[in-house]
Parts: C-alpha cells; structure tokens; sequence
C-alpha cells in the first residue's frame, strides 16, 4: 500500500464521512432559509429574487402566528416552571428519604417517556371531556407539565446524584429548619441541573403536538398546531419563515450558551 | 444525676434489635468512645442522641431534662460524620460560619468565631478554599471546627478517621484529644478500633449485639475484659480451655496451682475459659514460677517490632504468641519449644 493510499484510508476517507454524516443532519434544516425566502406564495425555492413578504406576514396579528407564539410561549413557560418546582420537590424528596415508595413514585413519573403519546392523547381527551377541560389554557397546561416532568426529574435527580444525602442531616445538627436547608444547602447546589431541566421542560412543551392536537380545538392554537393545520390546509411559506425565526432563536441561544454561561463558570470558581 | 443520661434505650428495625435496653450515663467534659464491631448499635446510639433516631423506648436526659422528643436542631450538639458532609458549594470559613449564620449571629460576632474556629483547628491559611480543593485530614478539620464553631453542649463524632490513612490518624487522634483539652466540650466518640479507643477516651463503652458489654477506663478495659467477647475483640487476645483439676488447674496438658481471681461459681467448675494476650507468653527458658508447656512452632512471621510466631500445644488448640525478636531467634516452623505464661497473666472467663 503506498503512504498515499494509505493516506486516503485512514484519514481523508473518515474526514469526509463525518462531514457527509454532519450534512445530513443540518442541510434538511437549512433548507427552510431560501424557502422562505422565495417570491411565490407556495412552498418552494426562491425563482425571481428573494423577498421578505413572508416574514412580514409573520408579524400580521390577523395571520395568527403571533397569536400562536404568545400561546406557546404561555403554555411552555407556565408548564416549565410548574413542571420544575413539582420534580425538584419530588427529587429532593427521593434523595433524603431512600427507599421503596420514591424508586416506585420515579417509575410513575417516569412512565410518560415509555407510553406512547397517542395512547396518552386518548386516555386524556376521554378524562379531560369528563372534566370539562378540553381546549382550555389549564387542560393543555396540566398535560405538558406531565410530559415534560420525567425530564426535569432525570435533570435535577442527576444533580443531586452528586451530593451527599447526610449534608441534610449534617445542616440540621448544625440548627438549621428545612426552609434555611433548601435555600443555603440544596438549592445552591442543583442550580445546574434545575436550569436544565427548565430548559428541557419548556423544550417539550414548546414542541409537543400529539396529545395537543387531541386536546385542543380553535380555543387553544399552540405554534406547532397552527403550524400543522397550515400545512394540512395550505402550503404557506410562511411556515418556513416561522422555521427559520426559530432556527435563529436556537442558534443564538447557543452561541449565548457556550461563550456567556462559560464566562460565567470561569468567573465563579 | 450525670450530664447526659441514657435510660433503658431500645429501637429496634422489623426483627433486628439495634438497642436493647442501654443505659449508660456521662459526665460533663469526658470522652466516652462507643466502641464495638459494626452492627453492634454503637452508631444507633450515637443517631439516637444526636436526635436523628426516635427510640422506641427509654429516655435521653441532658442536664436532667427529657430530650428525647427534641428535634437535632433544637439540641445543640455538634455532629462530625464519618464522610465529613461539607458543604461542597461553601468555602472552608463559610462552612463554619453556617451554624453561627443560622444562629443569627451579628457580622462582626461570626467573623472573630469563624477566625477563632480556624486557629483553633490549625486551617487559617485555607479560609477560602472549598472543600473538594482539600486534602482528607483537612476536610475533617473543617468538618470539626464547623461542629465546634457555635459551642456545642456535647460533640458526636461518628467514626471521623475510618476514611484517613494510618499516619494522618494518629495525628488526628492527638488533634482530637487537644481539642478536646483546650475546649472542655463533652466528646462521644463512635469507632470500632480498639487502638482508636484507647489512645483517647476517658471511658470506653463496649457494644455487642445492641448492648453495652462493658464499661470503663481503657486500662481497666484492658486488664480487665468482662466476658469472652470483650476479651476477644480487644486486642486479639488468645482465649483457650483448661480444666479445673484438683484444686489447681490443667492448661495445655500442664498442671499447676489455681491462679488467683479464679472463683468456681463464676468460671465453672471443670472446663474453664480463659484469655491470656499474645505478648505474655514467653518462649524458652520459663521464668520462676511460670506453667511452662512445649509447643509446636506452625507459623512464623515478622512484624517490625517482634515476630508474631502461632504454636500447637499438646492438646491441640492454637496459641499466637508476640516474641520480641531477639527472644525468636532461630525458631522456624516446625520447630520445638519451650512456651511458658505466669499465673497473673491469666485470665478467666465467665462460664456462658
């Protein structure tokens, strides 16, 4: 074998693999940029020029989509924080009082990640038309922090992973009541793992379609509803213009995360 | 009245007894070490008193007081684990600042105690470092100071040295013994290291089966050993047979007078257990007025400072022998010896 064969082999042939394989990843989500982009009113590549009109009717109230966003964002935020405060209290919980009821409670809490959502989406309409929940703002709120809780719990259950149970015990001989524990022993060190389970928490409610679409009707259009019936409805390219404020969103949210938030990890340790 | 008393204490987990009834009172400025195998409910007690085990029975009383219903953050005694349970986000000068923060203590009041903990535990140059950027010793200093930063009334230590090597405990066990000088703080001390025990308490308390077996000074605890458990677990005594016989007694195969300390209700009256520590058994030329008895040499090894030679005795049990290493010269495996051990040596064990 000549060193240029060899050569190829071993490096240049893996390089362009890797790069093939990082290509088939992003390129499908970079195709929404010149979508939306084109000139015509239907989905498809840009044909005389590029235009801006389809972001612009993004910003048209009476299109919907800001409508949408506003209910997204509501229903994401609501649900993360709920989400959030309600596995911190479990996880805690577990971590202090080992035993048989918290390994049984986390593989219920757990179960929404193993029961398919369609299964869920129809087990929930028939209890939330009983309750008279269907299509309202606490109905779809209430499913999200379900859905988005076993990942806040696996987040914040990580972080505490690390800390020894006894820090309990340690801060109560030292005289400290169970509010002065969780605000100067616990908290300070499950920071990391509650942002992240935040982050994920609000994640899958901004994204969750499924049970949604089940459970909402015209009262309750989250984005990826209205995202969805536009793309049953019409081929609007203005779905690629959402697509791509959203891909800007997420990237700038991690060029923030990975200059910013290590900045700050520097500066604090 | 003492300053701290344990009253007929029982807690017990499904079938397991971990207290069986333990009484056990404490004077005010001592050093009383719980000492016994793991299991044996020393650590129960020490949970019990530090408030983080309710006892199903008996009473805990401080001063006279009933605490047993007290809550740990009511009671005001410094705890010190065996993991040091610092905490890991704090440096080391606010790991003892915490209790006197909880305290709402003032500022300048916290910074003069927190600077007076730090001398006092030798950590004053590493005020601001964090715990995980610390060696295992200075962890337990930091987890010492902050248990004695808001002037406990009793400080619980639950075996605090297991996790360090041999050299940094000693050092640690003088630190412990100073600290306790220089504080007047009442220490109970959780181990299961004889050596540990000894080198620092008042008064040692051995535990068996969720019992206290015995109770004492470390050299009366030494000489002294109650029953065949104390007299085994301390130290590796021997513990072996003989006979009564005649008005003497029987031991490997050798007759002699009775020893003194021996009484025939207790000890029993022809087979008789008895306890004698490897290093008062000589090997060669018997001293005047020794049982002298010829053994068979099975193993041989060095220890530094004497070897550790095990001999069969004519009747068949095993005896490790401590010999200075000048007194085991030349004796190999195999080997016939002369063994011999004074009366006073020996030691009889109730009949159980």
């Amino acid at each position: 074998m000549t060193p240029r064969s060899r050569h190829l082999l071993e490096r240049a042939l893996p390089t362009l693999f890797a790069w093939l394989l990082l290509a088939f990843l992003f390129v499908p989500v970079l195709v929404v940029i010149p979508v939306a982009l084109t000139d015509r009113d239907y989905l498809s590549l840009p044909n005389n020029g590029i235009s801006f009109d389809h972001f612009a009717a993004l910003a048209n109230w009476r299109a919907g989509w800001m409508a949408s966003i506003l209910t997204s964002l509501g229903i994401a935020l609501a649900s993360s924080v709920m989400a959030t405060a309600v596995s911190a209290a479990f996880a805690i919980g577990a971590w202090v009082y080992v035993g048989r009821w918290p390994s049984i409670l986390r593989v219920i809490l757990l179960s929404p990640l193993i029961v398919p959502p369609i299964i869920y989406a129809v087990g929930m309409v028939r209890l939330w038309s009983k309750l008279g929940l269907l299509d309202t703002w606490l109905g779809v709120t209430i499913v999200h922090v379900i859905l988005a809780m076993p990942l806040a719990v696996l987040a914040i259950g990580a972080s505490l992973s690390n800390l020894d149970p006894r820090l309990v015990q340690a801060a109560r001989s030292l005289g400290a009541r169970p509010a002065t524990i969780f605000g100067r022993v616990i908290l300070p060190n499950i920071v990391p793992g509650t942002v992240a389970g935040a982050i994920l928490a609000f994640i899958v409610s901004w994204d969750e379609i499924t049970v949604t679409l089940f459970i909402t009707s015209r009262g309750i259009v989250t984005l990826p509803r209205k995202i969805w019936t536009s793309i049953a409805d019409a081929v609007d390219p203005a779905l690629a213009a959402i697509a791509t404020v959203m891909l800007a969103v997420t990237i700038v949210g991690l060029i923030l995360r990975m200059t910013v938030w290590d900045r700050i990890a520097q500066r604090r340790s | 009245m003492s300053f701290l008393d344990v009253r007929n204490l029982r807690k017990t987990y499904g079938s397991a007894v971990a207290l069986d009834g333990i009484d056990l009172s404490i004077e005010a400025g001592e050093f009383v070490t719980l000492l016994g195998p793991s299991g044996s409910g020393k650590t129960t007690l020490l949970m019990s008193v530090a408030g983080f085990t309710k006892p199903d029975e008996g009473a805990i009383l401080l001063d006279g007081v009933d605490i047993t219903r007290v809550d740990p953050e009511d009671r005001n005694f410094g705890l010190v684990f065996q993991g040091y349970a610092l905490f890991p986000h704090l440096n080391v000068a606010d790991n003892i600042a915490f209790p006197l923060r909880v305290r709402k203590w003032d500022k300048a009041r916290i910074a003069a105690r927190v600077e007076e903990v730090l001398n006092l535990v030798g950590l004053d140059r590493l005020a601001a470092r964090k715990p995980r950027e610390l060696s295992g010793g200075q962890q337990q200093r930091v987890a010492i100071g902050r248990a004695l930063a808001f002037g406990p009334k009793i400080l619980l230590l639950d075996e605090p040295l297991s996790a360090l090597d041999r050299t940094l405990r000693d050092t640690m066990q003088r630190e412990l013994k100073r600290l306790h000088r220089q504080t007047g703080v009442t220490f109970v001390y959780v181990t299961h290291d004889q050596e540990e025990a000894y080198a620092m308490s008042d008064r040692i308390a051995v535990f068996h089966n969720g019992a206290i077996v015995q109770v004492g000074t470390p050299r009366d605890i030494y000489r002294a050993p109650a029953s065949r458990f104390v007299a085994g677990f301390l130290g590796g005594n021997n513990i072996v047979s003989a006979r009564a016989v005649d008005g003497g007694i029987e031991l490997f195969g050798s007759r002699a007078p009775m020893p003194g300390g021996y009484d025939a209700s207790r000890h029993g009256r022809s087979v008789l257990m008895v306890w004698m520590r490897p290093e008062d058994i000589a090997i060669g030329e018997p001293q005047p007025g020794a049982i002298a008895f010829p053994a068979v040499v099975a193993d041989v090894s060095f220890v530094g400072s004497s070897e550790r030679v095990t001999v069969s005795t004519p009747d068949g049990q095993e005896l490790l022998i401590l010999a200075a290493s000048a007194m085991a010269r030349g004796i190999a495996a195999g080997g016939k010896v002369t063994c011999s051990v004074l009366p006073s040596s020996i030691g009889f064990l109730a009949d159980e």
